[in-house]
């Protein structure tokens, strides 16, 4: 979990951490409501999968003192939640709610309308996951078709077997998903400390001070002077520049002397010419290899 | 159009290997009764280990990812082709078991196809961007591109001089990468509908079998638990949930971890209750663990946690030896991977991407 920190929030931590992985569900509480019933009303022989390892994991897991122990030897902010997985929560709930409707007592009327109950407690306690818009995919790649076209904008321009490019945030993280042979300049971690102000140790601003300057300027739109950030495109051979055609830092690309050479896909593709760009050699293990 | 009926079809492959690899174990326990879908999610996991022999030696001596096709696809070949020769009249019986079940329960066979492909449908055809994917599937289209493994960085497709150890032993995507390679589907393909397909599939066989094992077979029950379920799937959502995972990025590791791996355990932990002599359950439980750390470093946290929550009250109820003896050998892979990793944290050892 990115917001919280168990050094910060001690004892309190999980649950906030609960909190956070109910988000605006209710289920934690209808797991908790289930296993209270799988106790009292269902078999003894299911106590042993449901109700007793529930008990393990609040003296374990949902222990308080817990994550705060293990933060002391290992960094576990980012992972502690998925300890909460080990909790069967769907399983135990789907179970409860299939012993009430089918009780022995009931007609076929009664199940039906506990049935329907079931159904619309479930719908109530949690939030659709598309409750955003369900969005369609429209091609095999299950990729969006402009990552596509820019791909092919790119190849179509380029003489390089694997030309690089920076892109605009969401076409970075896409891109070499459908595409390898188009390198990328910048790291997923440079770009989301870029985006959330985010300040690395000096050894670390050092080695990324090329990529991160080219970042500044399509991510920020700061004022980097032209030769800076073209020095940095010669420094981490990039040879192209993609962004929104409505980007605002479009015209510094423009002023700076990088060419447009397509459109596609919404967005602009900028080639950086420059003798200072090297073509990228894929290493070659032959020689390795007959020496193994 | 062709493209998606040959990722189609390669879900079905995908089923059938998971299935030969899995009888394999299954068979040999003549004992408890052959189990088709026990088989198949052994399989899944029995197929990850057989890949982890094939892959760390390969990928440690830098050699290309169609040498390591070639060895594994060879090495695939002749188990299924083992698996078919001496489980062949188990298969007859199973099959013929399958056709008299379906015959006696028609409407409910329906019915549960009808939901499960409402959920492949659902998810096979939604969009969704996560920011992980640009590491994970990127990492199978490099690899497929460059025909080397874990050598180039997949956010930049730049050489790295060592093997990321966070992701080293997860050799999952690498098996993706493969079996991408030998079959020409595009990765991204591969990925995001092949490999989404088969977890959603997975995940609904254990939810059936988990159904079957709590109700005893009463299918009206069954059926009810399982819609359930599948409702419960598109409600529980924040993107913490194992749930999301499934519905938004099943194609992800840690998806089959939370999805596949923790069900498969509470499954296993039933049939335990059920009867805490059957050996079986022990050797399917190691070998779901050993194959489980093939999906993500999580693992290694997450099935000692498990085994300890889900076996300790068992052991103490039984007071068998064989549990005590069967968690800590399961959960043996895990902490020693962990502690790998720690010791690789610590800067005690690294391993090169070039000879040094």
């Amino acid at each position: 979990m990115q917001n919280l920190s168990i050094a910060d929030e001690g004892l309190v931590y999980i649950f906030k951490c609960i909190a956070e992985y109910s988000g605006q569900c209710f289920y934690m509480l209808l797991y908790l409501a289930a296993l209270v019933f799988i106790y009292l009303k269902a078999d003894k022989k299911y106590r042993g999968v449901f109700i007793y390892p529930a008990i393990v994991a609040v003296l374990t897991v949902y222990n308080p003192l817990v994550p705060v122990l293990i933060n002391l030897s290992f960094d576990v902010n980012q992972e502690y939640y998925r300890l909460l997985w080990i909790s069967p929560v769907i399983p135990a709930i789907a179970f409860a709610l299939t012993l009430v409707v089918f009780r022995e007592d009931r007609s076929a009327a009664a199940k039906i309308a506990w049935f329907t109950a079931a159904v619309l407690l479930r719908l109530g306690a949690g939030k659709l996951v598309y409750s955003d818009g369900y969005l369609r995919v429209h091609n095999v790649y299950k990729m969006p078709q402009e990552v596509i076209a820019v791909s092919e904008a790119i190849h179509k321009d380029s003489e390089r077997s694997f030309p690089k490019a920076v892109c605009d945030f969401g076409l970075t993280m896409q891109l070499r998903q459908y595409d390898a042979t188009i390198l990328l300049t910048g790291t997923r971690e440079e770009y989301l400390n870029m985006i959330n102000n985010i300040e690395v140790d000096a050894f670390i601003a050092e080695k990324q001070k090329h990529p991160n300057r080219i970042l500044s300027v399509i991510l920020k739109n700061e004022d980097v002077p032209f030769n800076e950030f073209k020095e940095s495109l010669d420094e981490t051979d990039t040879e192209y520049v993609v962004l929104m055609e409505d980007n605002p830092v479009n015209d510094y690309l423009k002023e700076a002397g990088l060419k447009k050479v397509s459109s596609a896909g919404g967005r602009a593709i900028w080639k950086y010419e420059s003798g200072a760009i090297e073509d990228f050699e894929p290493a070659d293990y032959t020689e390795v290899w007959e020496n193994q | 159009m062709i493209k998606l009926a040959i990722a189609l079809l390669m879900v079905f492959v995908n089923f059938i290997m998971f299935f030969l690899y899995g009888s394999l174990i299954t068979g040999r326990f003549k004992k408890t009764g052959f189990s088709a879908t026990i088989s198949i999610i052994t399989g899944f996991f029995v197929l990850l280990i057989v890949f982890d022999l094939c892959c760390f030696p390969v990928m440690l001596k830098w050699r290309p990812l169609s040498l390591l096709s070639g060895i594994w696809l060879a090495v695939t070949l002749g188990l299924c082709a083992v698996s078919v020769v001496v489980n062949r009249r188990l298969f007859a019986e199973c099959f013929k078991r399958i056709g008299r079940f379906i015959a006696d329960h028609p409407y409910f066979t329906a019915a549960v196809a009808l939901l499960v492909l409402a959920q492949l449908v659902i998810i096979g055809l939604s969009y969704d961007f996560t920011l992980d994917a640009s590491y994970y599937v990127a990492r199978v289209t490099t690899d497929v591109t460059t025909n080397t493994i874990n050598i180039y960085d997949p956010y930049t497709g730049e050489w790295t001089d060592h093997f990321e150890f966070r992701y080293f032993f997860s050799t999952y995507p690498t098996l993706c990468a493969v079996i991408a390679y030998l079959t020409g589907i595009h990765p991204l393909t591969f990925m995001k509908v092949v490999m989404s397909l088969t977890t959603v599939i997975l995940f609904n066989l254990l939810m059936f079998m988990t159904g079957r094992e709590l109700f005893s077979g009463e299918v009206q029950k069954q059926l009810a638990f399982m819609f359930f379920v599948g409702l419960m799937l598109f409600f529980f959502s924040s993107i913490y949930t194992p749930a999301q995972f499934l519905v938004t990025r099943s194609y992800e590791g840690k998806a089959i971890l939370g999805n596949v791996v923790l069900p498969f355990i509470l499954y296993l932990t039933l049939l335990i209750y059920k009867d805490v002599r059957r050996t079986d359950s022990y050797v399917y439980l190691f070998i779901t663990c050993l194959g489980a750390t093939a999906l993500s470093n999580s693992a290694n946290m997450l099935l000692p946690a498990m085994l300890f929550c889900t076996l300790l009250p068992a052991f103490i109820k039984f007071r068998a030896r064989r549990i005590l003896v069967s968690a800590c050998l399961s959960a043996a892979p895990c902490i020693i991977l962990l502690l790998l990793y720690v010791a690789y944290v610590k800067g005690m050892f690294v391993f090169y991407t070039y000879p040094r």
